[in-house]
């Protein structure tokens, strides 16, 4: 059954990531990415991260899909047709090395033994993930956040000048 | 089970990097860079899932 769930979802994931380099307008490369986020999130399910699944959903699925299509919508349509299509001469060369690395890297994972260090996960995802951020990794989670605010700065700070000139 | 999640993040990656070699829209590459993001982030949880902590989530995150 696991790995049924597995499959399903993996040929989902791949075939919709292809899709969204591989399809010429950027809207419906936002469509097929729509679809990819929603697999990402049903395989955080299959591995019991529920609360990260349901991040996947609020942030990906909703915020940054509305806000590319937001950017997409903003821009003049003549200027997103300028940067259309493929390098062709990248693709051809990129594509063998491409199969390379995802075959090499494919053998070296299911050739090698995993150390047998497992653990029952916790019950409640919610809870203990809570705990852990909120106590072992809090000094990261802060500098995470110090960070965005001097992004968020930055951002109004540039917006700013373009719009007095 | 885990090794074929860890296959499937390693699979999204390089599909990433393959798609900002290959395409001239900013906003294609962006999406491709988000793809390799997700790709990172299902790696990490399936590491999370293998051993038994919630560590590694934390990172998922983060990230």
């Amino acid at each position: 059954m696991e790995l049924l769930v597995f499959v399903v979802i993996s040929i989902i994931a791949i075939v919709s990531a292809l899709g969204a380099i591989l399809v010429k307008s950027p809207i419906h490369v936002m469509v097929w990415f729509l679809g990819f986020i929603l697999s990402v999130a049903a395989s955080f399910f299959a591995l019991k991260a529920d609360l990260l699944a349901g991040l996947q959903l609020v942030i990906y699925a909703v915020a940054i899909v509305v806000f590319y299509v937001l950017v997409i919508t903003t821009i003049p349509w003549e200027k997103v047709k300028m940067f259309e299509g493929f390098y062709k001469k990248e693709f051809v060369f990129a594509l063998p090395a491409f199969l390379f690395t995802i075959g090499a890297s494919i053998y070296l994972v299911i050739s090698s033994r995993f150390s047998n260090l497992r653990q029952p996960l916790p019950k409640d995802n919610v809870s203990a993930l809570g705990t852990v951020l909120f106590t072992k990794y809090i000094a990261p989670f802060e500098l995470a956040s110090f960070i965005l605010l001097i992004a968020m700065i930055g951002a109004i700070i540039f917006g700013k000048e373009k719009a007095n000139g | 089970m885990d090794k074929y999640y860890l296959l499937l993040g390693i699979v999204l990656v390089f599909i990433g990097i393959f798609g900002i070699i290959i395409r001239k829209n900013l906003i294609t590459m962006l999406v491709a860079t988000e793809i390799m993001l997700n790709g990172v982030n299902i790696s990490l949880v399936s590491v999370s899932h293998f051993l038994g902590k919630v560590d590694a989530q934390v990172m998922s995150i983060i990230v």
